[in-house]
């Protein structure tokens, strides 16, 4: 009997109709919240002029103050920018390069014979090289220069190293 | 009559002015002058707070959070590019500061987006409008910010009081565009009825 009244309820809801919103209903919805065409959706100016009015929540006075004292407190870190750029390090150990290349192809005779292995040559081109770039026994200008470049590039890989652990 | 426009057509003019000012006192900041913070500090702190009441939901909170976020965008100013407003950028640490504070001190166990506030503070009696106070209309702005949930409370301060676009609104909440329209037009619909009689 129960069951009965219970499905006759139901029939009966089902068949009044659910209320419809306006015709444009759906129209307006879509306008608002479509992705595409206009990015942003109408204001109610008089609506905005409300709420900036009256919406706004406000600091205590000394606000500024309290987060002033904080800030000066902190030491601002200052960046540690690498000496040489990328770009130049890669251009510098380029030239470097291609200057030892040409000193190393295009040194002297060595007294090292020709029907010597492969390896004997290279290494008597190697030290004819070494030999060129020295005077009177002490380093030469190029020998320092390209230690100083050497200390410089390392010197910019480890700042470079300890800033991005720094930021890490 | 209603006189509906978009954010886009009201602000573009003042906001490009606003961008290169800030950006100005930003670059002194950068080059140590940390006086030159106070001027963006003081610029941006009311409505650094609004977000943040809005999302915890508490004054003590808020402020610690304001309070925090300005600090860390001092401590990160370096890496402010100015690919946005400076004060989109700020506010997204405001934001996340705020969120962290919450997700820290949470007694509640509801999250941002589902809480609802339910404290009805009006009787439902309609007031006259010329019987109204400033203070009075004031109050009902405020109660019925109060009702609307956090995010919605939020997305209508960003988009209706502080003029962010769409996309700012995005960019600082992390919310998707449609998200964002759908939340703007369901609590915009309710603050219309909420203050139908102030408006």
């Amino acid at each position: 009997m129960a069951a009965k009244k219970k499905e006759k309820l139901k029939m009966l809801l089902q068949k009044v109709e659910p209320d419809a919103p306006a015709a444009d209903f759906m129209e307006q919805v879509m306008k608002e919240i479509s992705t595409d065409g206009t990015p942003e959706i109408p204001v109610n100016i008089a609506l905005q002029n409300l709420l900036k009015q009256h919406g706004m929540a406000s600091l205590s006075p000394d606000f500024t103050e309290q987060v002033m004292d904080k800030i000066e407190a902190i030491s601002l870190k200052k960046q540690d920018q690498p000496i040489i750029s990328r770009k130049a390090g890669f251009a510098i150990a380029a030239s470097f390069l291609l200057f030892s290349l040409m000193l190393f192809l295009f040194a002297g005779n060595t007294t090292t014979s020709a029907k010597s292995p492969d390896v004997y040559h290279l290494i008597g081109r190697f030290s004819q090289a070494t030999r060129q770039l020295q005077a009177n026994g002490s380093p030469s200008l190029y020998l320092i220069v390209v230690l100083m470049l050497g200390v410089l590039l390392g010197l910019d890989y480890y700042l470079k190293y300890f800033q991005q652990r720094q930021k890490a | 009559m209603i006189l509906f426009v978009t954010n886009f057509n009201i602000s573009g003019s003042y906001e490009g002015m606003d961008h290169t000012e800030d950006q100005i006192y930003v670059d002194r900041v950068k080059n140590g002058d940390t006086a030159s913070y106070s001027f963006l500090l003081n610029k941006y702190k009311n409505m650094a707070y609004t977000i943040a009441v809005k999302i915890t939901g508490n004054a003590e909170e808020a402020e610690d959070a304001v309070q925090e976020a300005f600090i860390k965008a001092y401590q990160a100013i370096h890496s402010f590019k100015g690919n946005s407003k400076f004060s989109t950028w700020l506010y997204t640490i405001v934001y996340r500061t705020a969120i962290l504070i919450i997700k820290d001190k949470r007694i509640k166990t509801s999250s941002i987006d589902d809480e609802n506030h339910s404290h009805d503070a009006t009787d439902g009696s309609v007031p006259q409008l010329d019987q109204l106070h400033s203070d009075e209309q004031a109050k009902y702005v405020r109660q019925a910010i109060e009702k609307l949930p956090k995010t919605e409370a939020l997305l209508i301060t960003l988009y209706y009081m502080n003029e962010s676009t769409i996309k700012e609104v995005c960019e600082i909440t992390g919310l998707s565009i449609p998200n964002v329209k759908i939340q703007l037009f369901r609590a915009r619909k309710r603050l219309e009825r909420e203050l139908k009689f102030l408006l």
